[in-house]
């Protein structure tokens, strides 16, 4: 469904051009869970923007293909990319306190992805609205259909993002350290929101994240990056059983021991 | 929302107070026998102090201060010094003028400034936004009283589409005396719309940079629709506030360009009051410039509020 | 990319008031006619050889005028300017510093004397005190106080919960050797920039009042006052307003352009 082949990201922002990703070669197919661990700075959270496509600054060149679905997104037209941005790509992001619009109302928000892509009838967006709110695990969605963000928490606000993104039933969701931002338990019930989501919904699930006893929750494959390149990937349980690179050894040495639930 | 309005009036009506408290003070300790001037030649000691109880001066000084004070809510400004008639009918007619001319300059400010603001924000690095920014930048250091000079050489006396000194009456003919305040309030408002044109547009750049204006963009929004739907309302916030102390700003500099334009308004009646030490109405036109520029920030405190729901919902600032 | 073009404007401006100032300076030492001198027959003369900027209603050389004039506009912008900064910056320093009941006291004092336009206290001044050079230079400097103590005490606000603040203290450090010694030197560039709009907003005061007649008074030269007395003439002898109306917006251009965008922090900066 999803490849990325020979991604390569460069910066300009000094006279030296900067490489932030290189060389990045993936797969996802429908239904899947992929996760990408690294640390801040590897590259993991470019190549997610990139493959949504919120990566258009004067400053950078990509190179590479992304396809999705038949379409090349890194050379198709601007047009063609937004017929595909919150209908079948949807992203959420790391900071729920930020993403959402301060002065719209949360309702109006989760409506938009629909708005965008043509719905008119006030009736049937405000439906959907509020289904994708219960869905995302909100109950008093009609009192948070009229609120505004800065009324609710953080877990609410990313629940907000989360229905916003899921109310066009997109084929892939990235989620780019969706739950970075929150307390414990709140991660616990996000990271058990999109695992459902990918059950009842088929939508696959990009996850993007530092933190690999997340990751190992969630994901059924793992992409592990490192200074913009990929270093090891494969099946989550034989990279945490078996790890190849030394990176990655580090990465598992650094988790807290966790009791796996089972 | 009900809150927050009863308490931002009620902070108007507290710093009404303390304005009028310290202008009352000031004039109050100047050395001087008001009577003295009044009497001038024929003064003679009996005659003063008659004068001086006529006038009210033997009371002590918060009576003078509360007698002051009441008089003014109901539009008594007490009696003029040079002239033999209540300040109110001295400057009653003026204030229209005044205020006249500010929403002229104000309606010149928000019609130039705005969509200018957004365009150069939108083309922001190309040929017009270049344009701008020199233009900008030379249109903020050039004095209102300055440019009034040449407006009316290149308006007046070049094109002659107006008869500088030639002052129309509201009372003679209205749309004559509008017409007559345009070049006034263009001086005024020019400086000030570069100011918000600048503003707007750094503002509009910095939200299109916040994590909600990527969130916007990941549903498909066009960069037109993100700007209007998105963008716009959050960058004009800022914008109220300074259009707000714009205000001010311009109801003082009018002050000027009534001398440039030959306006018989209230600056020209401060200024022949100060000449002759009128106190009563130079305390008077005091009072009325900063009652005026203290309602106006109450007022854009407000739409500020109803504009930002963080202020209207939950009634306070963050 | 930013930084180079604010460092820029800052360079453009700082050349721009280095002109005027050179210009006025000039005048002291080689002024081509005495400023005061009337010449009844050159009355209102255009610009020649002679008179390089035309003659005025008087028949006075406007050149020299204007150069009287411009050092007239700086002695009222410098001094005013100072007497501001440095009330200015002791009252916001205290405030922000102590903070506490003194500093809602006096901030409600200065948010009333805010509301009032800067030209309106000054004109409130010279009416309470009478006209004059030296009055004029204390009501502008009296009408600075309030923004620029309202900018100090927000900068000192921020300095005071910083660690070396905190670490003077410790090794005890005095009160006023804490707000002038050790905080005063990291304040340096705000309060340059601060100087900066204020000696701007001064100058455009002094031109303002000037222009209405209760600043300088004849038959000393500003450029508010000539470009009043220039007024009556704009239609037979526009050279009279052009020259000394150029020299204000080129001056006044300079300091936008130095204290735009806090373009001064960043020379400071680079400097030290």
């Amino acid at each position: 469904m999803l490849s990325v082949e020979n991604l390569k990201i460069e910066f300009y922002d000094h006279s030296l051009p900067e490489t932030a990703v290189d060389d990045v070669t993936f797969t996802m197919g429908e239904g899947e869970i992929l996760g990408i661990v690294g640390e801040s700075g590897s590259g993991k959270s470019l190549t997610a923007l990139s493959i949504a496509g919120l990566l258009n600054r004067g400053d950078i060149t990509k190179s590479g293909d992304i396809v999705f679905n038949g379409l090349n997104l890194l050379h198709c037209k601007r047009s063609e990319l937004r017929k595909l941005q919150g209908k079948d790509i949807a992203m959420i992001f790391q900071e729920p306190m930020t993403c959402l619009n301060p002065v719209k109302k949360i309702g109006w928000q989760v409506e938009e992805a629909l708005r965008v892509h043509g719905e008119k009838d006030k009736i049937k967006l405000k439906e959907e609205a509020i289904k994708a709110l219960t869905d995302a695990g909100l109950e008093d969605a009609e009192r948070i259909y009229a609120s505004f963000p800065h009324q609710l928490s953080g877990g609410q606000r990313q629940r907000v993002m989360i229905a916003a993104a899921m109310i066009s039933k997109p084929k892939l969701l990235i989620a780019d350290e969706p739950t970075t931002a929150l307390d414990v338990t709140v991660q616990a019930q996000v990271i058990e929101l999109l695992r459902r989501i990918n059950r009842e919904k088929k939508t696959s699930i990009l996850f993007i994240s530092h933190d690999l006893s997340l990751v190992r929750q969630l994901c059924q494959r793992v992409l592990v990056m490192k200074d913009g390149k990929i270093v090891e990937q494969g099946e989550a349980e034989d990279i945490f059983a078996n790890p190849q690179e030394e990176y990655t050894k580090e990465l598992i040495m650094a988790i807290p021991v966790v009791k796996k639930p089972d | 929302m009900a809150k927050y309005m009863l308490k931002k009036i009620l902070m108007l009506v507290l710093t009404l107070l303390a304005v009028s408290f310290v202008v009352f003070a000031a004039f109050s300790i100047l050395p001087g026998d008001p009577a003295l001037q009044k009497l001038g030649t024929e003064a003679t000691p009996e005659k003063l102090e008659a004068m001086r109880e006529q006038m009210g001066l033997n009371d002590p000084f918060m009576v003078r201060y509360g007698k002051w004070l009441l008089g003014m809510l109901t539009f008594d400004f007490g009696k003029s010094y040079s002239y033999s008639m209540s300040v109110t009918d001295l400057i009653g007619d003026k204030i229209f003028i005044n205020f006249t001319m500010s929403s002229l300059a104000l309606v010149i400010v928000c019609a130039v400034s705005i969509p200018l603001g957004i365009y150069t924000a939108k083309r922001v690095g190309g040929v017009v936004d270049k344009i701008f920014i020199v233009i900008n930048q030379l249109f903020m250091s050039v004095p209102p009283f300055l440019l009034g000079l040449l407006l009316t050489f290149v308006f007046g006396l070049t094109f002659r589409l107006f008869t500088p000194g030639g002052y129309i009456d509201y009372h003679d003919n209205f749309i004559g005396f509008v017409g007559y305040l345009i070049c006034p309030a263009i001086a005024i408002a020019l400086p000030k719309c570069a100011m918000c044109i600048r503003l707007l547009k750094a503002n509009i750049l910095e939200e299109a940079k916040k994590d909600y204006a990527r969130t916007a963009y990941s549903r498909g929004n066009s960069t037109t629709s993100m700007l209007y739907r998105h963008i716009l309302q959050n960058a004009i916030m800022p914008t109220i506030t300074f259009i707000g102390m714009v205000v001010a700003d311009m109801i003082a500099s009018g002050i000027i360009i009534e001398q440039v334009f030959g306006i018989p308004g209230l600056g020209r009646s401060l200024l022949s009051a100060i000449s002759t030490r009128d106190y009563p109405v130079v305390m008077a036109i005091v009072m009325l410039i900063a009652a005026g520029i203290v309602i106006i920030s109450t007022v854009t405190d407000l739409i500020y509020a109803w504009v930002d729901p963080r202020v209207r919902v939950t009634g306070d600032e963050e | 990319m930013k930084k180079t073009t604010t460092n820029k404007n800052f360079i453009i401006g700082f050349c721009m008031v280095l002109a005027v100032l050179v210009f006025a300076l000039a005048g002291l030492v080689f002024a081509p006619f005495d400023p005061e001198e009337m010449d009844a027959a050159s009355k209102l003369a255009s610009p020649s050889f002679k008179h390089l900027f035309g003659c005025d209603n008087f028949g006075r050389d406007i050149l020299s005028r204007v150069q009287q004039g411009t050092r007239m506009t700086l002695l009222i912008g410098l001094g005013s300017t100072a007497i501001g900064a440095v009330i200015g910056t002791i009252l916001g320093a205290v405030m922000g510093y102590f903070g506490g009941l003194l500093d809602e006291g006096l901030m409600r004092v200065i948010d009333v004397l805010f509301a009032i336009p800067s030209i309106l206290l000054a004109l409130i001044f010279i009416s309470l005190f009478g006209t004059g050079t030296f009055n004029v230079i204390l009501a502008l400097g009296f009408a600075i106080v309030p923004s620029f103590a309202k900018m100090v005490r927000t900068e000192f606000m921020k300095q005071r919960e910083m660690d070396y603040v905190k670490a003077a203290k410790l090794m005890g450090a005095g009160r006023g050797r804490i707000l002038f010694v050790h905080i005063l030197p990291n304040v340096m560039p705000t309060l340059l920039n601060c100087v900066l709009i204020s000696l701007n907003n001064a100058v455009l005061a002094e031109a303002g009042m000037s222009f209405l007649g209760i600043g300088v008074q004849p038959p000393q030269a500003s450029l508010g006052r000539m470009l009043s007395e220039a007024q009556g003439h704009l239609q037979t002898a526009p050279f009279y307003t052009i020259f000394p109306g150029l020299v204000m917006i080129i001056m006044l251009l300079g300091f936008g352009l130095m204290s735009e965008g806090g373009g001064l922090k960043d020379a400071f900066r680079r400097k030290s």
